[in-house]
Formats: C-alpha cells, sequence, structure tokens
C-alpha cells in the first residue's frame, strides 16, 4: 500500500514507473478482470492507480530486464514478443504459518517407527556422514538416537501416520500436500530464517512477500498488500528473534515491505486518532491540510505534493477499514465452533488465523503468520505440546474454513519452519525427555488450496529421519514452486540490482516440483 | 562475460555496431570511473551574468544545450529557509529570517552560510548522513542483537563534521586509526567505524562462517562506501560485470581479516577491541600520555622496519645468533605442515617420510596461519600414532606440542576454558595405562598409570593455563624416576608450578594401544575440533633451556639455516616476532616504557566510556579465496591487494589497512573522490549527479554531468579535502540559489530536476522533519553527543519479536530531556528500528546506504498525525504562538513564519482560518475533549490557558505541520 515516488526515484531500488493501460494484453482473464474492479477506485484515487503490480507484470512480459525509464518500452516489446507466462496463476492470494524455530519432523509429521528399537543407541557415522553440525552439538560425544515420545495413529481416508500431538490438523491429511523432503543450507536460526523468507541467508534481500506485492499489485488500497502477524508467545519455550529483515522489501521500494501488525489494540501503529478528536474533527483537519496543498501544487508544480493529497485520503479511509477488518463481532456462531474460543483472544495464533482468512476475502495479498517457541534443544517433550496445541487447531480451522467458504482453490496455505531437528538428542537424553539441535538435511513442510495436490506425500527420508532418500525440495525449488502457483515464473520474475538480475530463488538454479501441483 | 554455454547470441544490428566501431578504428576506452578524474576547464556559457561559482559553468552550460534557462533566483525567505536545513538540519528561527530579509548588504546570503557552517548543529546533520554509510547501530544488529558500545564513534563523526577534519584523514582515521604512526584518542575512536557492521554471537553458528561473514560484510561496506563498487558480486565468482576478479574481492578481505577480534561476538557489549574512553576530565591527560605512547610505538616500529638488517646482523653473530633444541632422542616429529589432505610426515629423521593419516571425518587446513597454514580436527576426526610414545615407568622421555583448542562459542564462561584430552598414549578400557596430557578445565594435567586410580602420578597446574582459540605451546618431562617428582610441565617455554595429586605409581606403564590426539583410546574424554602443530616425542628429558626454546627458537634456528632471500613470508614473520619479541634489546626498552604508560592510560580511563574500536593482530593479513563464497570452501591463500585494475598499492608498502587507507584517498585512485562529492552533492540535490551513489561501476548509473563531478572531485582533492569548503562552493552557486517553482513543460521535460533548471525540492528525512517539530514547537533540547536516548515509542515493537535473552528486548522510554533531543541521538535497535522514523524511509542500517528511499505512503500520513510526538509538539507550537501574540491574524502569521519562514499566502489562511473556526466550534463547547486532546505528550501544559482555547489551535498547527511544504525543504 506504500506509493513510490516516480520523481525522485532514490535509493536501494528503480521502479517501474508509469505507462501505458494494460487492461487489453493478453493475460490471464482472471487477473485482468481483477485489475478492472480495481480501476474504478484506482480512478478516483488519480495516480496511484497506475502501478497495479505493474513493475511485475511488465517482468513477466518482457525480457526481464528494464530500469524505471523504459518500463513502457520494456512493456511494448514484450507484447510484440509474445512472451507471457505459459500459465495461469493458480493461487491468488497465500497464508504462511511459519513455526520460526523448526518444528521436530519426527515428533509430528513424518513417522519413523522402527527408530524406537534404536533408542539410546548412536547414529551411525555412516548416516551422520560430513554433516556440517552446529556449534552446539559438535563437541557432543555421543549422538543417542531420540525416537519420538508421541505415539503416531493413522488419520483420513488416505490413513497417514499423524502424531498424537496433531488431533486437528492430522484430519487435514487428505486435503494437503506434506512435504516430508524440504532441505536447507543454513543450520542456524538467523541465516536459514533469511534463507526461507527472502531467498538469501545475508539480509537485504526482498522477503517472498514482498515479491509478491511487487509482482501482483494489491487487490484493495484500504488494506495493506502484505501483512505479518506475530502470535502470543507460550511460556517456557524457546523464542528465536524475529524482526523486519524477515520482511523487508529489500531492494524493492520499501512500499512492498510486509506491514507487522499489532498483537493488541489498532492493528497498525498511529492508526487511532488522538483520544478527544471526532472524525468530523480529522475530517476537517485533513480538508485543511489538503486545501493547502493544493495550493501548493498549483504554486510549485511538484506531482509530489498531489501524491501527498491522496494519501491522505487513503490514511483516512484506512482509519475505517482497518479497524472493521479486526472486528470479529460480525463472525458467526460456526466460526467459534471451528476456532475454538482461543481465537476471540487478540495476538494467539488461532485469533491469527481467523483473521488471516479475514484479510484473505478482503484482498490482502500475502499473509505470514509467526508462531516463535519451536527451538527445542532441550525439553522437547515438555515445549512441543505447549507449541502443538497452540497452534493445531487455528491451522486446521484457517484449511477448513477457507475450503467451505470456497476460497481454498485460490488460496494458497503453507505451514513450516526454517529446518528440522535431530533425530539424536542434544545434552542428556532419558526415556522421559530429550533436546533435539538444528537439522539442515530434511523437514517437513504442507501445502493446501491454491492449485497443489489433495491427500498427497511427497518424498522420503530414511529410518532416521536424518537424510533424503527420494524427491529433495530444496528451499529454492520450494519458493519457485510457491512462485509458480501463484502465477510467476521464478526465472523471468526478475528485478534488476546491482546489475544482476535478482530473484526470490537465487543465482543457483532453482526448479519448480510439478508433483506439487495439481 | 555470459559463458559460452549460455548461448547468447548477438542481434545482427549489435553485429552491425560492432563492425563499425571495429571499421573506424575499435578505439577502446576503459570506463569512465576507472580513469583518474582531470580538472576540467569550465565550458562557455552565453549567460555569463548568471554564473556565480564555477559549478554554474557546468550547469548552465548543459542547459543552454538543451534549451532551457535557468530558473529565476528563490526568494529571500526559501533560501534562508532552504539553506539552514541544508546546513543543519533545522528550520531557521524567525528572527533569524527576518534579519537576513531585512539584509540588503551584498554578503548578507554569505554571512548566513559562515554562520551555519560554524553551527554545532551543522556537525549533527552531516553526521545522520554518514552515520547510514557507516552502518552505525546501537546494537549487534543479528539474532540475539544485544546492545554494544558504539555511541562514542557517533560522536567522534559529529566532532569531525564541525571541526571541518579533512575528509581524506578522516576517511584514514576510520580505516586504520589503530595503526596511524601519529594516531590519538580520536583516531582510535574512528576506527569503530570497521566494527560498526552486523555481527553474530548465535550459538550454533561456526567460528569461521562468522569469521568470513565478518570480513565481507566490512569489505562490502568499504566497496560502497569509499570506491562506489559493488565488490560483494565477486564473492562467489568474478565479477558479472565490473573488472573485480573473485580473487581482488578476497584481496581486499585479508585487508579486514586480521583483527584481534573473537569473530563471535558473544552478544557482548563490550565485544573486544575496546577502547575506553576517558571522561572529559581526564582527556586531556590521557591525550598527552597517548601521544607520549603512541611515539614510543613510532620508535617501535621504526626499529622494525630495519628488521632486515638488524636479523642479518644478530644471525652473522656466532654467539648470540639462535640455538638449536637438539634432535637427540627426537623419535618422532609431526610437523602438521603438509597444507592439504589427511597423511601426516614424520621429521624427525630429517627426512620426510609418512607416518600416519587421519581418518573419520577429514581434518580442515588453513583457517588460519601459526608458523604455516595450520590443521585443526574435526569432530569425526582420528588422529593416531601407532608406533610412538610407548615408555615404560623407567624410561624418562618428552612429548611436546602447539595446540589450539577450538573456539567454542556463547556457552557458559567455564567454556572459555578446554576440558578434555590433549595427547595420550593410554588405554581407558584397560585401567588407563600410560600417560594423558589433559587439559583439565583448562588447568594443565599430566596422568601416568599403571592401573587407575592409585597405581598412577598425577600432577596438574593449580590455575588455568589453557584458554579456547589461544596457541598454547605444551611439554611434558619425565625422567624415568617413577616419581611425581620426576615430571615437569611447560607453557609456551615456561616451567609450570604443578600439585602433585597422586604419586603411587609402582609398576609398568607400557601399553599396546596407540598415541592419540584428542582422546585417550579408544574415544575418552576426547577435546574435540583442536588444532595441532609441530608435535614432537623425545626419548629423553628435556631440559629448562632446551623447553624455553623449543616453542619458537628451534623453529627460528632452522629457518636461519636457509640464506634470507629464501624465507618464505611466513617465515620472515616468524623470525621478526621472535628477534624482537626475545632478542632486540632496544625493543625491549621501549615496551617497557609503554608498558608504564598503559598503566597510567588506564587509570586515566577509570570509569569512561566503552567503544568498540580496531585492533589489528600481530600476525600477517591474509584471506582465502573461497569457492562460491561458502566459508569451508578455502581454494588458495591471498596477501591483500587492491583491485588488480585499479592502480596498486605504493612499492613496499605493507600489506595493512594502513596502507589500504592510505590509498584509499590517494591521488591515483580514481574513485574515491568522485564517490564522496557525488554522496555530497546528492544530499543537497536529491540525486547524486551519479544517481547510483553506491556503484560506479559499469551497471550504475551514468554521470548526468560527468565534467562537472570530475571538477567537483579535483577542486576538492585540491583543495585538502576541505568538507565545508565544499558545501559552502555548493549553497553559494547560482544553481543552487535557484526557485524550486516547475512548470508543467520542465516537470515533462525533467521530472526528475536532473538538469537542476530549478532549484531543489523533495520530502526530507525523517530526522529532519521529527527535529523540525521538535524545534518548532520549543522543545528540542540541544546536546552534542553522549550516549543515545529513548523518546517515546508505542508499546511493543522491541518485545514483539526479540530474542527472549536480548537486552534489548523491552524497551524502557526516557523521560524529560530526552525525548526531546535530535533525532541522530535516538537508540537504534536494528532488530526494530523507531516506526515513526521507520516509516519515513529511515534504512535499517544493517548494511550500507548511501542513499535512502523517498516514499509517499498513507502509514507516513499516520505518523505525522497521530504519533504522540508530533502531537505533543503540537501542543506546544500552540502554546507557543498563543503566547507570542493576541490577535487570531498574528498568531496564524507566526505559525507560517515558524514552519515554513514565510506569512501564509491568502488562500491558505483562509483554508486555516476555516478549519480554526470549525476547531473552535467544537471544543469550545466540549472542554472534556479539549483536555483530552492537551493530554498527549510528558512536557507540562501551562495550565494558564485554556484547554478549550489551546485545543483547537493545536489542531491547527498540527495541520501545519502535516504540510507537503513542511515535509519538504
Amino acid at each position: 500500500m506504500k506509493r513510490e515516488n516516480p520523481i525522485s526515484q532514490n535509493a536501494c531500488c528503480d521502479h517501474g514507473g508509469e505507462g501505458p493501460t494494460v487492461y487489453d494484453l493478453p493475460v490471464p482473464r482472471s487477473l485482468r478482470e481483477e485489475w478492472k474492479t480495481l480501476a474504478t477506485r484506482r480512478h478516483f484515487l488519480g495516480r496511484m492507480g497506475k502501478t497495479l503490480g505493474w513493475a511485475g507484470l511488465a517482468t513477466l512480459l518482457g525480457d526481464s530486464v528494464f530500469g524505471q525509464a523504459s518500463a513502457a518500452e520494456s512493456l511494448t516489446a514484450g507484447i510484440g514478443a509474445h512472451r507471457l507466462p505459459d500459465f495461469a496463476p493458480k493461487a491468488k492470494r497465500a497464508i504462511y504459518l511459519f513455526m520460526s524455530g523448526a518444528p521436530s519432523q519426527m515428533d509430528l509429521w513424518d513417522y519413523k517407527p522402527t527408530l524406537v528399537a534404536q533408542f539410546d543407541k548412536d547414529l551411525p557415522d555412516s548416516v551422520r556422514g560430513n554433516q556440517a553440525l552446529t556449534g552446539m552439538t559438535s563437541g557432543q560425544a555421543r549422538f543417542p538416537i531420540a525416537p519420538s515420545h508421541w505415539q503416531f495413529a493413522q488419520q483420513g481416508k488416505s490413513g497417514r501416520y499423524v502424531s498424537e500431538l496433531l488431533p486437528w490438523s492430522g484430519k487435514l491429511v487428505d486435503d494437503i500436500t506434506l512435504i516430508h523432503t524440504m532441505q536447507t543450507d543454513a543450520i542456524n536460526h538467523e541465516p536459514a530464517i533469511l534463507l526461507m523468507n527472502t531467498g538469501n541467508m545475508n539480509p537485504g534481500k526482498p522477503s517472498m512477500g514482498s515479491w509478491l506485492a511487487y509482482g501482483l499489485g494489491s487487490m484493495n488500497e484500504n488494506l495493506p498488500t502484505y501483512v505479518v502477524l506475530n502470535s502470543t508467545t507460550l511460556p517456557g519455550t524457546d523464542l528465536q528473534p524475529i524482526s523486519p529483515k524477515l520482511w523487508s522489501s529489500g531492494f524493492l521500494s520499501s512500499e512492498y515491505a510486509g506491514v507487522a501488525f499489532r498483537t493488541k489494540g489498532a492493528p497498525v501503529l498511529y492508526l487511532e486518532d488522538p483520544s478527544g478528536m471526532s472524525r468530523n474533527v480529522r475530517r476537517e483537519l485533513i480538508d485543511a491540510v489538503n486545501s493547502i496543498n493544493q495550493t501548493t501544487f498549483e504554486e510549485l508544480g511538484d506531482p509530489e505534493t498531489n501524491a501527498r493529497i491522496n494519501q491522505y485520503e487513503l490514511a483516512f479511509r484506512m482509519q475505517t477499514s482497518l479497524p472493521e477488518l479486526t472486528d470479529f463481532r460480525d463472525e458467526p456462531a460456526s466460526t467459534w465452533t471451528l476456532y475454538g474460543d482461543e481465537a476471540r483472544q487478540e495476538g494467539t495464533f488461532a485469533y491469527n488465523c481467523l483473521l488471516a482468512r479475514r484479510m484473505a476475502e478482503r484482498g490482502v495479498r500475502f499473509t505470514q503468520i509467526y508462531q516463535r517457541g519451536w527451538d527445542v534443544h532441550s525439553n522437547a517433550v515438555g515445549n512441543t505440546p505447549k507449541l502443538t496445541t497452540a497452534t493445531d487447531r487455528g491451522s486446521y480451522a484457517l484449511v477448513t474454513d477457507l475450503k467451505r467458504r470456497g476460497l481454498l482453490d485460490d488460496t494458497l496455505v503453507i505451514w513450516g519452519g526454517e529446518f528440522g531437528r535431530t533425530v539424536y538428542s542434544q545434552g542428556g537424553l532419558s526415556k522421559e525427555n530429550y533436546g533435539r539441535d538444528h537439522h539442515p538435511r530434511c523437514f517437513t513442510t504442507w501445502m493446501a488450496g491454491g492449485g497443489t495436490k489433495e491427500g498427497y506425500v511427497h518424498g522420503q527420508t530414511d529410518d532416521f529421519c536424518y537424510n533424503v532418500v527420494k524427491d529433495p525440495v530444496h528451499v529454492r525449488d520450494f519458493n519457485a514452486t510457491v512462485l509458480r502457483l501463484l502465477g510467476m515464473n521464478h526465472e523471468r520474475f526478475t528485478f534488476k540490482f546491482q546489475g544482476l538480475e535478482q530473484k526470490l530463488t537465487g543465482v543457483v538454479p532453482a526448479k519448480v516440483i510439478p508433483e506439487l501441483i495439481a | 562475460m555470459p559463458p559460452p554455454e549460455a548461448h547468447k547470441t548477438l542481434k545482427p544490428e549489435q553485429i552491425a555496431s560492432l563492425r563499425e566501431w571495429v571499421r573506424q578504428g575499435a578505439v577502446y576506452e576503459e570506463h569512465w570511473s576507472f580513469i583518474a578524474p582531470k580538472l576540467q576547464p569550465l565550458p562557455a556559457v552565453t549567460r555569463k551574468d548568471w554564473v556565480r561559482t564555477p559549478i554554474d559553468n557546468f550547469i548552465l552550460a548543459r542547459l543552454e544545450k538543451e534549451g532551457l534557462s535557468p530558473s529565476p533566483q528563490a526568494d529571500k525567505r526559501s533560501l534562508i529557509r532552504r539553506v539552514t536545513y541544508d546546513l543543519t538540519g533545522l528550520p531557521p528561527a524567525p528572527q533569524e529570517v527576518e534579519v537576513f530579509a531585512a539584509d540588503n548588504s551584498p554578503n548578507a546570503y554569505e554571512k548566513v552560510v559562515d554562520r551555519l557552517l560554524a553551527s554545532p548543529r551543522y556537525g549533527e546533520h552531516r553526521a545522520h548522513y554518514w552515520l547510514d554509510v557507516a552502518r552505525y547501530g546501537d546494537t549487534h544488529g543479528l539474532h540475539i542483537d544485544n546492545f554494544r558500545y558504539i555511541w562514542p564513534y557517533r560522536d567522534y563523526v559529529i566532532r569531525a563534521y564541525n571541526q571541518n577534519k579533512h575528509f581524506d584523514r578522516f576517511i584514514i582515521e576510520q580505516l586504520a586509526g589503530d595503526m596511524l604512526p601519529d594516531k590519538s584518542l580520536d583516531s582510535l575512536m574512528a576506527s569503530a567505524y570497521i566494527r560498526a557492521g552486523i555481527s553474530s554471537g548465535e550459538g550454533g553458528t561456526l567460528t569461521e562462517e562468522l569469521r568470513v561473514n565478518n570480513k565481507r560484510e566490512r569489505t562490502e561496506a568499504y566497496g560502497a562506501a569509499f570506491l562506489g563498487l559493488t565488490v560483494g558480486c565477486a564473492n562467489c565468482h568474478d565479477h558479472k560485470f565490473d573488472p573485480i576478479t573473485q580473487k581482488d574481492f578476497y584481496r581486499l578481505t585479508a585487508f579486514f581479516n586480521n583483527l584481534a577480534e573473537n569473530p563471535f561476538n558473544d552478544d557482548r557489549n563490550d565485544w573486544p577491541p575496546i577502547l575506553m574512553v576517558p571522561k572529559p576530565e581526564n582527556r586531556i591527560a590521557y591525550e598527552q600520555a597517548f601521544a607520549e605512547k603512541a611515539a614510543i610505538e613510532r620508535q617501535i616500529q621504526d626499529r622494525r622496519a630495519q628488521a632486515n638488517t638488524l636479523i642479518a646482523a644478530w644471525l652473522a653473530e656466532p654467539l648470540s645468533g639462535p640455538r638449536p633444541v637438539s634432535p637427540e632422542g627426537l623419535v618422532a616429529r609431526v610437523r602438521f605442515d603438509e597444507g592439504k589432505a589427511n597423511a601426516f610426515a614424520d621429521s624427525a629423521t630429517g627426512e620426510k617420510r609418512e607416518i600416519t593419516s587421519a581418518t573419520g571425518t577429514p581434518v580442515v587446513w588453513g583457517e588460519g596461519t601459526w608458523f604455516w597454514p595450520y590443521m585443526r580436527m574435526e569432530t569425526g576426526t582420528h588422529l593416531e600414532l601407532p608406533g610412538v610414545g610407548d615408555e615404560d615407568n623407567t624410561k624418562p622421555f618428552s612429548v611436546a606440542t602447539w595446540m589450539r583448542p577450538h573456539l567454542r562459542p556463547n556457552e557458559p564462561k567455564e567454556a572459555d576454558h578446554p576440558d578434555g584430552v590433549i595427547l595420550s598414549r593410554a588405554d581407558a578400557d584397560h585401567d588407563g595405562r600410560g600417560w594423558q596430557l589433559i587439559s583439565d578445565h583448562g588447568k594443565l594435567k599430566f596422568l601416568f598409570a599403571h592401573k587407575l586410580p592409585d597405581d598412577a602420578i598425577e600432577v596438574e597446574t593449580p590455575d588455568r593455563v589453557l584458554e579456547v582459540g589461544q596457541w598454547h605451546h605444551l611439554i611434558a618431562t619425565y625422567d624415568g624416576s617413577g616419581k611425581a617428582a620426576g615430571v615437569n610441565l611447560y607453557v609456551d617455554g615456561a616451567p609450570q608450578y604443578v600439585a602433585v595429586l597422586k604419586d603411587g605409581l609402582k609398576d609398568t606403564t607400557s601399553t599396546t594401544v596407540p598415541l592419540e590426539f584428542g582422546r585417550t583410546y579408544p574415544d575418552n574424554n576426547p577435546l574435540r575440533q583442536t588444532a595441532f602443530q609441530d608435535f614432537r616425542f623425545y626419548q629423553r628429558e628435556l631440559s629448562v633451556m632446551e623447553a624455553a626454546r623449543l616453542p619458537y627458537e628451534d623453529d627460528v634456528t632452522e629457518i636461519s639455516r636457509k640464506p634470507m632471500s629464501e624465507w618464505s613470508e611466513d617465515e620472515l614473520h616468524t623470525v621478526t616476532e621472535y628477534y624482537f619479541g626475545e632478542r632486540d634489546a632496544p625493543t625491549f626498552a621501549l615496551k617497557a616504557q609503554v608498558a608504564l604508560l598503559d598503566k597510567e592510560l588506564n587509570r586515566l580511563a577509570k570509569d569512561g566510556n566503552i567503544e568498540l574500536v580496531s585492533q589489528e593482530a600481530p600476525t600477517l593479513a591474509y584471506a582465502d579465496v573461497l569457492n562460491r563464497g561458502i566459508f569451508s570452501a578455502r581454494t588458495e591463500r591471498v596477501r591483500p591487494g587492491v583491485p588488480h585494475f585499479l592502480p596498486g598499492l605504493p612499492a613496499g608498502a605493507p600489506l595493512d589497512r594502513l596502507s589500504l587507507a592510505k590509498w584509499t584517498v590517494s591521488r591515483d585512485n580514481p574513485l574515491t573522490a568522485r564517490v564522496v562529492v557525488n554522496r555530497m552533492w546528492s544530499e543537497i540535490f536529491g540525486t547524486g549527479l551519479v544517481e547510483t551513489t553506491e556503484d560506479f561501476g559499469l551497471m550504475g548509473a551514468l554521470p548526468s554531468h560527468l565534467e562537472l563531478l570530475d571538477w567537483l572531485a579535483v577542486d576538492f582533492r585540491d583543495h585538502d579535502w576541505d568538507v565545508k569548503r565544499f558545501y559552502r562552493q555548493i549553497v553559494l552557486s547560482a544553481t543552487y540559489q535557484q526557485s524550486a517553482r516547475s512548470t508543467p513543460q520542465l516537470t515533462e521535460k525533467d521530472p526528475k530536476n536532473r538538469l537542476l533548471a530549478r532549484g531543489p525540492r523533495f520530502r526530507m528525512d525523517g530526522e529532519m522533519i521529527r527535529d523540525t517539530a521538535l524545534a518548532s514547537s520549543g522543545l528540542l533540547v540541544e546536546k552534542v553527543g553522549g550516549p543515545s536516548v529513548k523518546p517515546y515509542q508505542p508499546p511493543g515493537v522491541w518485545e514483539a519479536g526479540s530474542h527472549q535473552v536480548s537486552d534489548t528486548k523491552d524497551y524502557v522510554q526516557d523521560h524529560g530531556n530526552s525525548l526531546y533531543r535530535r533525532s541522530l541521538y535516538t537508540f537504534w535497535k536494528r532488530m526494530a528500528t523507531m516506526p515513526d522514523m521507520d516509516a519515513l524511509d529511515e534504512p535499517v542500517r544493517d548494511g550500507v546506504c548511501t542513499r535512502r528511499q523517498r516514499t509517499d505512503t498513507p502509514l507516513q500520513a499516520l505518523v505525522l498525525m497521530n504519533d504522540p510526538q508530533w502531537l505533543e509538539a503540537s501542543r506546544q507550537l500552540a502554546e507557543r504562538i498563543l503566547h507570542e501574540s493576541q490577535q487570531r491574524e498574528t498568531r496564524l502569521d507566526d505559525l507560517g513564519e515558524i514552519l515554513l519562514s514565510r506569512p501564509w499566502k491568502e488562500k491558505e489562511k483562509a483554508a486555516l482560518e476555516n478549519a480554526l473556526t470549525k476547531f473552535q466550534t467544537v471544543y469550545g463547547q466540549d472542554k472534556a475533549s479539549a483536555e483530552q486532546l492537551l493530554s498527549v505528550g510528558e512536557s507540562k501544559r501551562d495550565t494558564n490557558l485554556p484547554a478549550t482555547e489551546v485545543a483547537p489551535w493545536m489542531l491547527v498547527a498540527s495541520a501545519a505541520m502535516n504540510l507537503d511544504e513542511v515535509l519538504n525543504k
């Protein structure tokens, strides 16, 4: 919802800019329809209408190399060359349930019954291979195997085994795609969570949500295009930090950065007028500002002044549309039956899931919900259930709710963390408890809706849940697939920065995993 | 160049262009910015009367070429407002405006400019730009994101600008202020620049990974700030567009790879190396002592500069030269100098022959240099010597090795001291028979047993003598007596006092298990990941004198058998370190003086402020070329060097940071002066002459006025990099003084005002906007420097995402004056920056930012309308104007004078009048709401003014602060 300033292009970004009308371009019908719906309001808003995911669109059409000055030419060239995406987007929006700290795959989704017999035996060197270990366990004398503390039971028609810790989302097995073979390059949180979100282990690159905001634009100018929700943390869990780096727009214009909602009170900072001020007074004040700005514009002729007039109008409208978004009083009783009463409590994961659904309905492009605390180096047995209790039902309810409202078909839901956890115990292993260190070689992520397969399991890990036996999915391949589901070709969806065709998936070639797409 | 397998082909018209170029003689010229700038002649112009400074010649010539005319001079009120903002970051006071408006002397404007340049506000304003480039922040910026003491560096920057420190010196001090022969407290404080970037203490990360990350961060920052090159692109491969090779990049990183710093910051606020900045009252005495110390260190350096002569003389002197340790009884010597693979040779007999191979996880080579690139065992490495070290209790023997326990980050303090077996020939499965050299939580222990626990000798140093991350030379000797008294332990050549814990050895100690490195056979009490070097086993007891010579002198003797001309750099370094460390009497005397001065300096710095600074390690600087940038994929060791396509370092210059610093500002370097003037230009005009201020490479933007850029660069350099002179020259130009008014035609033709046919106008930085609110309301508290402050922040901003143990998890807001300091003093938590400033495009500073974005968003409008800081300022501003005059009319005028340095225009005033009337209608009837509205902020209200009167004015003031013209300079 931020808007760039077309006059003083600045900073670590170069922008799309303005160009000819796009409505008669040979692009997928659904996208075109979406733009047309928005056109009326955009017209009303003046210049703001011209940047509708415009830059991103042009890269899809053209040679992908274009600077701000040549956006229009590039677009025309694109049309001439008929270089279009060869697929229609499956998903219009996405919701990413991010389990920060990294959940333990073998305690939740990746069933390893044979480990029980291996209790406290050393993980064979042949299995560990030359995997670099973190500084936390590399000095450890033994690597004793810790089978999961929990029972697994068959779920759904497919009869997949899911941990007893997931009584609700276990029921989704016939609706979702489970990827057991996610792989990452990083073995520590900060680089790993950056890699998942931005495709790079160092800060400074745009996040997935920013790429989508840039490429697809807004569906509702009165709400942010990309929203981040942080969930209430749970006592006793080990919290890894999350910071705006993870929803940064990097070298893209900062208008594409995620807007982190507040967990309490007004969702956006400074949204509320001060006490003692009525809406009428606010209106009067903005009218005064805008009328003087109009004079300034006439006097000095700087188009930026005109833009500011629009921003104040938009701010005024957001002051209404955001409270409406977070006012759950219009939810039917069935909502609470589905999400549970915890969803009434601001900031809980379940609350955020419900809020995400409301945003999906209102056209927010990308929502990311963080639940911190999954970093179970010690006391995995004590902390894991706290986290599953907090997240299980909300995840289930969100998918189910989207489905029953007909939104799941074009909403992609993703659940996952930044890496997996080791099968061997960090620190002491007992019958009652264990800890698990970071593990990059395999972990489980699931996707639902948005053109993914229903009831599909992708890839296979070895009996120790340590190595991938079949069908690895690297982070970059996963991200390429997500972009594909949203209608983007990751190879062509680029942005020139520092002379490089930058992309979400980075410089190492990434591939879409076709098996993940319905 | 795209590789052949990319199958990129040329279009026919491109081929035609190339043919044409060849036909014309194929003249190739290097990229413009890689050619040294020359002082350009001033271009001729028609409207000579318009020209005030040489800058105007260049700008006007271009305008005339484009068929454009410059705009008229801005009116005096606009001009003083603009120049006051540009030089101080704050609005002019209404009186200053009036004085200037009334001053008809020809140098009226120059007087204003000189007054502003002399203001301490000038340095504060300049600093906020530089701190973006220097990536300054108050926290480490990654993971736990703890606070760290570096704010004295911020004050150094302010001071440097205010004292008009010339920019070449400013650069040198920041890059190598710790190494300057004439270093001072100030220059040492400046060296914090190197360490200002982000760093990590994340528990699981690996030391080598962080070391590589740190030097990479610093190199990329250097490239962007001083060369205007995206050198980081060559981290993984040769730069795709600029001629920077991967080797160039790593040679550049080598300059930054020799700091005396643990790559882990351990989340410490005082991550060493640090400086204790003395309190102001001790500063003069401190600086005196510091200067004395610097003078002595210069003498030490001077002496060291004659190393080759002095060493040659020493070696030639038969009685004083180095003496070896006799090889008698030496049955095994493994130097671990193979540099690759897992097989190791014994050189006890002089001939090298392979003696063993490591099994399991391969060893790691070359993470650093100790005599030569060293070897470290990995967690899973097994290293043993089957035929060595089996000695019965009746036979004398000595075992010696260099070893370095691996850095283990982020563990309890206890873990600074390694715990496990260093070397052993003992069988843990059979009563521990044999000998073991052990680090017992840092205490050095020797255990020699027939049968544990009692049939054994056990001696141990009472104190902790071993530390992780440090190299130690260890020797254990045994005289064959069967008694604890026959065991001696040496650390770094010095005999250790030991406590005898057991003295009951009775029977044979002989065992068939192999000698093990880093464990006891089979895998007991391991000390994993330890580095070993020059292991020796003697079948005799070494004497005290021999033990003293073993760590260095023996090696020096070996080197000195070759003529000096054949020594490698590493060997020369070893001998030099030894000679000046142990043999050169004049150096000793000087060092003794330094030690005394250090004591004095410590005394004077007591209770001072901590500052992270730079300090060079005594080792040679190296880096490794990393395949694809992967921290462990070392391919080639390189010494420091500047990019090959630029003029090189002077012949014979030491390969260190100081040489880089001097080179950076040398006349030969075509880039730095241009990059610097371009950035200063962009501060004033909103866009650089080269728009991509951070990239002057092939993919960067071309300069809009190349000749002007070169003229400015050469002129700046030739006038000793005089910064105030530079800004003065700009603001005195006719170009700068033009009216900012545009016409539709001009906007159409030059929307970004690159040609400068009108004056600069753009939205100000967040700091300037907040400072304007504080200044205009009278809330601003002016005080230069000091610890960062914590003004108002909405609850939860820090708390929401921080690591649970972070010391910047909870935001504890300050009160009183700290709420109203200039924005550059606001505490900078990089993982959660101030939300108001964030909305106004303040960067995160987790990397270099040489130009901020300038967005315009509804979130900004919400900040300016609803942030309590602006509302409180509106309230105070309202009281101010209510006090200053009594008439509605004049009060409104005052508002304009304060915020815009001018009276309102009729339409503007009408709009404000209208709003005021409406607000008065609302609040005149509603005292409760008025009181609520006025309750914002901690500053006191003037209760003599009725709330119903102040509230409407507060909203008018708020409206005024939101005006486009107020937000633009």
